[in-house]
């Protein structure tokens, strides 16, 4: 159940790797600065040079990409357990496409900022509860009914977007397509972000060992003890906060949430004490790089983050799965 | 007088409209292994996922070691009782010794490692069911009797007070069938505790069991020592088909005719 020496030199290179991954990403972009100018404009606040304002804008950007990697691995991680199948994403129950809606009529309404971000929340919410209320039914809920629930009302939210686009105005589409490809470039305050982050990681690793039962199926966890129901919700609502809180940040970034925890599991193992942790920072720093590659490869313009993430995930999924065992 | 393993008081269980058991009560002591057969859908596993704890029962008790089933929190049954599933299903793999440990579960707290002795509980488990070699294999590279030993092995680390086994020989080879019942006998009586397994096989249930429970379907059951309760008469009536007996070598064999 533990770790092997190599698997823990990865691990901590992992971990470790974070900051510096971070860092670097702050050096690059646009206008490059070096890594002394970085380190004295982080030090000395009164310092109001174009790096200092260069950094004002790229550290909430480094922080968000983080972030929302992580979020979105863990949710990934999550859900992947609740609805035990391996193809499930933070997306499965309909929950970016809840967000997605409400961001895209807030856009064609003319509104933005926190009032889009609210409302991109308030989406996913309800995307969440709907899911909840008709999984739940007369009898308890099964992860094929959950399943199921969710994949029809996401196959809705898909219609009404694809309607909303239709009607938008030409002026209006590309950030809208932009939004749900995932974008960090509206990132602005991420500290609510952090917060669900950091309470969804916690609670996750209380679960851990539970959830490495009930990934042995329902009967045989509550067999050894563990309250499924309650852990069942615990997860659901989670991975939906996690979900909501990253599409509300960076729009329905995919890919991430599905591939990370893949990659987690394949490098260390299916003990959801360390392949949680592990998909945090694998989702978190994919993301970090993703975002860099996006905003400087064909700087001035940006790529849509999502495409990056693809493009350098797919390799490396594809790596361990031909190496390992799935 | 030793107090019950397992006290079940006019028990009445039903799924799907039908009828399981009405009002059934037995008492379980330390050293008995009890049998519980049937045809097919007469009820076995639902009985035994009711004495478990895993679903509720229509009426009636059931107390593990003097306390109240339905009063007990999930972790601390578990603690009690462990359960072997008739089937599992590995969408997520794992290796040999991880399904091992996971029956150190119910005696942990959420924020515990294993410890060095957990550890060793689980090779000791794994060398006794014969596992020993494929600690670090994953169990869906294995064959259908190793991965059944191997959740075995999950009920052994576990080491409750009361066993109730869904088909145990599923999937093992003779040697292997008589193997286990040899651990399970083992484990009840060195340990104290007791066994309630659903079986097809009424004459590898008679090597070990000391009690029998019949279920027929309709919600009449048929419960005491084994001798008394496994007759020709009621296994015939019990399995529709009528059963004889043979006598060899102080063991009485029952076939179809």
């Amino acid at each position: 159940m533990y770790l092997r020496r190599h698997q823990w030199f990865m691990f901590i290179t992992l971990i470790a790797g974070a900051p510096l991954l971070g860092l670097f990403a702050l050096g690059f972009g646009s206008s490059d600065i070096s890594i002394a100018d970085l380190i004295h404009s982080v030090f000395e606040e009164q310092a109001a040079s174009l790096n200092s304002t260069i950094l004002h804008l790229r550290i909430p950007r480094v922080l968000g990409a983080f972030a929302v990697g992580g979020s979105l691995a863990l949710a990934g991680a999550l859900m992947q357990v609740l609805v035990r199948n391996p193809l499930a994403d933070p997306y499965v129950l309909g929950v970016s496409g809840g967000a997605s809606l409400a961001t895209l009529i807030s856009i064609l309404a003319g509104v933005s900022g926190t009032l889009m971000h609210g409302a991109a929340f308030a989406g996913a919410l309800t995307a969440m509860l709907l899911v909840f209320v008709i999984a739940h039914g007369p009898e308890a809920w099964s992860p094929v009914r959950l399943l199921l629930s969710g994949v029809m009302l996401a196959t809705a939210w898909t219609a009404a977007i694809s309607l909303t686009l239709t009607i938008a105005p030409e002026a209006q589409l590309r950030g809208m397509l932009f939004w749900l490809m995932g974008d960090l470039s509206y990132v602005e305050s991420t500290r609510w972000l952090w917060i669900v982050l950091g309470l969804g990681a916690s609670f996750a690793l209380f679960f851990a060992r539970e959830l490495n039962l009930i990934g042995q199926g329902p009967l045989q966890a509550a067999a050894l003890g563990v309250d499924i129901q309650r852990t069942q919700r615990v997860i659901y609502v989670g991975a939906s906060l996690l979900a909501a809180a990253s599409v509300t940040t960076a729009g329905a970034l995919g890919f991430v949430g599905l591939a990370a925890p893949h990659i987690a599991r394949l490098a260390f193992g299916a003990d959801h004490r360390f392949m949680l942790i592990a998909s945090v920072f694998v989702g978190g720093n994919l993301v970090v790089i993703a975002d860099t590659l996006a905003r400087t490869l064909i700087a001035p313009a940006q790529i849509p983050v999502g495409v990056i993430t693809a493009l350098i995930g797919i390799p490396i999924f594809l790596h361990l799965l031909r190496r390992g065992r799935v | 007088m030793t107090t019950a393993r397992l006290n079940v008081r006019d028990l009445s269980v039903s799924i799907g409209g039908k009828q399981v058991c009405d009002r059934l009560s037995f008492s379980v002591f330390p050293g008995d292994v009890w049998c519980v057969l049937g045809g097919n859908g007469t009820g076995k596993t639902t009985l035994l996922h009711t004495l478990a704890g895993l679903r509720r029962p229509s009426g009636g008790s059931i107390e593990i070691n003097g306390y109240d089933l339905a009063n007990l929190s999930p972790r601390v049954r578990a603690q009690h009782m462990g359960l072997l599933l008739q089937d599992y299903d590995d969408v997520y793999s794992v290796t040999v010794r991880e399904v091992a440990l996971m029956g150190r579960h119910p005696h942990m707290h959420p924020w515990q490692f294993e410890s060095r002795g957990d550890f060793s509980r689980a090779q000791e488990a794994i060398e006794i069911l014969g596992l020993t070699g494929l600690e670090d294999r994953q169990l869906t590279t294995l064959s259908g009797g190793e991965r059944r030993r191997a959740r075995i092995a999950t009920l052994l680390v576990q080491a409750p007070s009361m066993y109730l086994l869904d088909e145990p020989s599923n999937h093992l080879d003779v040697h292997h069938q008589v193997r286990m019942l040899e651990i399970l006998a083992q484990v009840t009586s060195s340990k104290n505790a007791a066994t309630i397994m659903a079986v097809h096989d009424v004459n590898l249930a008679g090597r070990i069991c000391s009690h029998a429970i019949l279920l027929s379907g309709s919600g009449k059951t048929i419960s005491g020592p084994f001798q008394d309760v496994v007759t020709t008469e009621n296994l015939s009536q019990l399995y529709r088909h009528t059963i004889q007996r043979v006598q060899s070598n102080s063991r009485t064999l029952f076939f179809p005719a």
